[in-house]
C-alpha cells in the first residue's frame, strides 16, 4: 500500500489543474480582442513577474521585505547598461540582468536574513532608500535624474522587431511570465519548497530537525531577486528607457499590496493581483489623475476587511460553500 | 572516539542571580537508557535546552561522540545525530501529519536544496514517512492537520518527528505527558523497540514508565545533581524519596491516578 497524500497540499501542488490555463487563455484572448491596450498588457505582465518574485519570499518563505525594488532596479539598469555598451540581444540580456540581481541578493542575504519581522522590514526599507538615493548621485552610471533614455534592443530571436503597436513586446513579456511561473511553480512544489513553508511556520523546529535555515532562505532570496531582475530587464526593454522610478521604494510597496489583495503564497495570486491593481489604477487615473490612489486604497481596505485570503481566498470560500450546498441537496 | 556518546562537563546556566543549572556533569555511554528525574523547576528542560543547543551555557561544555559541540548551532548537532523532542508540542500545526514527517525525513535524506523534483514524487522520502506513521500507529490521522488532532496524538507526532530523523542520541522531554493511558502502550513499545545502539536520555514524571525503560538515572534538584546511579538504587534512595518521589507518590494518590 502506498501513502495517500491527497490532503497534503504542499506535496501535491506540483499537479497541474485546468484552472491554471485560465490566465494564459485570457492573456491570449486579450491580444486579439483589445489590441489597442497591448502596452498596458505588457506593463501588467512585467508587474506580475515582479509581484510573483515577492510572493516567493513573502508567501512561501515568510521573509517580509519592503526592499524588493532594489532587485527590480538592478535588473532594469543592468539591461540598460548592457544595451548602452552595445549588447542588444534581448533574451541573453534578461538572463544576465537576472544573474546580476541574484548576485547582489547572495551578497546581502546572509546579513539581512538573520533579521526577522519588524527589524527586517525596516532594514530592507532603509537599504532600498539608500540604494535609490545612491543611484541618483551616481549619475555617470545611472544618468541620475535624466535616466538612461533611447535604449535599443535587437529583434527577439532576430525575427520579431519591437513594433510600435506593442505586439512583440506583449507576447515577449507574456512568454517570460509563463517561463517564470513554471520555474517558480516547480521550485515551490519541490522538497526545497516544502522546507521553506516549514521555515515560515516554525523556524525553531526546522533548525532542530537539522535544516540549514539561513542557506535555504538565502537561496530563495537569490532566486526571487533573479525573478525581480527579469521583471526589471523587461521593463527596460519594453519602455526603451530606465529612470530612477525603477528603483523607487514605492514599487516594492505596490507589489506587496498586489499580493495581499489577491492572496499571499499562491503564485497565481501575484498574476490576479497585478491585473486587478493595474486595471483599477489605469481606470482610476482616467477618472482623476490626482486622486486615483483613493480607489486602490478603498479596494485594499474592503478586501482585507472581508476576506482573509484576498480575492482568491474569497473565491475558494465561495466554491467550497457551493460544493457543500450541492452535497446537502443530493 | 570517546567512551561517552553524550557528555556534559560542568554545565552552568544562570539568568541574572538565578542559577538554573549549577555545575552539572552528565555522562551517557552508547546505548544508555538514562532517566533525568526531579521535582518541577529543577532545571530538567533547561538542561535539555543546553544539550540540544537551543540555550547557550554560561559556562561548561557539551561533547557529542567526543567532539566539543558547545559552540555548535542546534541544526549542526541534529545533523550529528542529537535529536530532541519537546515537552510542549512544537510542530508545524498548519500542515498535515504527513507533511510534518516529510520535513523531518526530507531533511535527513538531504533534500533541503532539491528544487526541481516534485515533493510528492519523492518515493524514497514518502516510503520512510509511511514507515514511521505505521510504527507510531498514526495511520488514521496521517491525513489531518496537526492542529486538528487530539493532544495525545500530537504528542505521538512529536515523538515520530524525532524517530524519523534516526537519531544516535535521543533526548525525550516528558514524552508521556498528555498521552492518554490508552495510548501509552504505543509509546512504551516504541521506546523499548529502539535500536540498542541509540543513546536515550528521558525526562519523565511517570515513574512506572521510567522504571520500565531506564537503566540509570540522574536526580536533579534546584539545578544540581543530587544523585546518580542505577535505576534501582536511585529509586530506593531515601534522600530521593524525601525531595521528590515521596511528593510525587502523594500527589498521584491525591489525584487518584494510576
Amino acid at each position: 500500500m502506498t501513502l495517500a497524500i491527497e490532503s497534503s497540499k504542499a506535496l501535491v501542488q506540483y499537479r497541474f489543474s485546468t484552472y491554471e490555463l485560465i490566465p494564459f487563455a485570457v492573456a491570449i484572448a486579450f491580444y486579439f480582442v483589445l489590441p489597442d491596450y497591448l502596452p498596458l498588457g505588457t506593463a501588467i505582465c512585467v508587474t506580475a513577474i515582479f509581484a510573483l518574485s515577492l510572493d516567493l519570499v513573502i508567501g512561501y518563505a515568510g521573509i517580509v521585505t519592503l526592499g524588493h525594488s532594489v532587485f527590480f532596479g538592478i535588473g532594469a539598469y543592468s539591461a540598460a547598461l548592457l544595451s548602452r555598451s552595445g549588447w542588444g540581444e534581448p533574451v541573453s540580456t534578461v538572463i544576465a540582468a537576472a544573474a546580476v540581481a541574484a548576485f547582489f541578493a547572495l551578497l546581502s542575504g546572509p546579513l539581512l536574513l538573520r533579521l526577522r519581522g519588524l527589524p527586517l522590514i525596516m532594514v530592507t526599507l532603509g537599504v532600498a532608500s539608500v540604494v535609490s538615493e545612491a543611484a541618483n548621485k551616481l549619475s555617470w552610471l545611472t544618468g541620475g535624474n535624466d535616466g538612461l533614455p533611447g535604449l535599443i534592443f535587437d529583434p527577439v530571436f532576430k525575427m520579431f522587431a519591437w513594433s510600435i503597436d506593442g505586439k512583440t513586446a506583449y507576447l515577449y513579456a507574456l512568454a517570460w511570465l509563463f517561463v517564470v511561473l513554471i520555474v517558480a511553480r516547480t521550485v515551490v512544489s519541490s522538497s526545497f519548497g516544502v522546507a521553506l513553508q516549514g521555515i515560515r511556520q516554525n523556524e525553531l523546529r526546522m533548525r532542530l530537525i537539522g535544516a540549514p535555515v539561513l542557506s535555504q532562505l538565502v537561496a530563495v532570496y537569490a532566486l526571487s531577486a533573479g525573478v525581480a531582475g527579469v521583471a526589471g530587464a523587461l521593463y527596460a526593454q519594453s519602455n526603451g528607457f530606465v529612470g530612477l522610478e525603477a528603483l523607487s521604494v514605492d514599487q516594492g510597496v505596490f507589489a506587496l499590496a498586489m499580493i495581499v489583495l489577491s492572496g499571499i503564497g499562491r503564485l497565481y495570486g501575484a498574476i490576479v493581483g497585478a491585473v486587478v491593481y493595474m486595471v483599477v489604477q489605469y481606470t482610476a487615473q482616467q477618472w482623476d489623475p490626482y486622486y486615483w490612489m483613493l480607489a486602490i486604497g478603498v479596494m485594499l481596505v474592503l478586501v482585507v476587511r472581508f476576506s482573509k485570503g484576498g480575492i482568491l481566498g474569497a473565491l475558494d470560500a465561495l466554491s467550497a460553500g457551493l460544493k457543500r450546498r450541492m452535497e446537502t441537496r443530493l | 572516539m570517546s567512551e561517552y556518546t553524550l557528555e556534559a562537563r560542568g554545565l552552568r546556566k544562570s539568568f541574572g542571580a538565578l542559577s538554573v543549572t549549577d555545575n552539572v556533569h552528565l555522562r551517557l555511554k552508547k546505548g544508555a537508557r538514562h532517566a533525568l528525574i526531579g521535582p518541577n523547576g529543577a532545571g530538567k528542560t533547561t538542561l535539555v535546552g543546553l544539550l540540544s543547543g537551543v540555550i547557550r551555557p554560561s559556562s561548561g561544555q557539551v561533547f557529542l561522540g567526543g567532539r566539543d559541540v558547545t559552540r555548535d548551532q542546534p541544526a549542526v548537532r541534529t545533523r550529528m545525530g542529537l535529536v530532541r523532542t519537546f515537552q510542549l508540542t512544537n510542530l508545524f500545526s498548519d500542515m498535515t501529519v504527513i507533511e510534518n514527517l516529510y520535513l523531518a525525513v526530507g531533511q535527513k535524506l538531504s533534500t533541503g536544496f532539491d528544487m526541481f523534483r516534485p515533493a510528492g514524487r519523492r518515493t524514497n522520502v514518502l516510503d520512510e514517512v509511511h514507515a514511521v506513521i505505521d510504527r507510531m500507529g498514526l495511520a488514521e490521522c496521517a491525513q489531518k492537520k496537526v492542529s486538528e488532532l487530539a493532544y495525545g496524538h500530537q504528542r505521538l507526532v512529536e515523538i515520530a518527528m524525532a524517530l524519523a530523523l534516526e537519531p544516535r542520541v535521543l533526548l525525550l522531554d516528558e514524552p508521556a505527558a498528555g498521552i492518554p493511558t490508552s495510548e501509552l502502550a504505543v509509546l512504551v513499545d516504541v521506546i523499548e523497540a529502539l535500536d540498542p545502539g541509540i543513546t536515550v536520555l528521558i525526562i519523565e514524571h511517570d515513574m512506572a514508565l521510567v522504571r520500565r525503560v531506564a537503566r540509570e538515572a540522574t536526580v536533579l534538584v534546584a539545578g544540581r545533581v543530587l544523585l546518580e546511579g542505577p535505576i534501582g538504587a536511585v529509586m530506593a534512595s531515601e534522600e530521593v524519596h524525601r525531595v521528590y518521589l515521596g511528593r510525587a507518590a502523594k500527589r498521584s494518590e491525591s489525584c487518584g491516578a494510576n
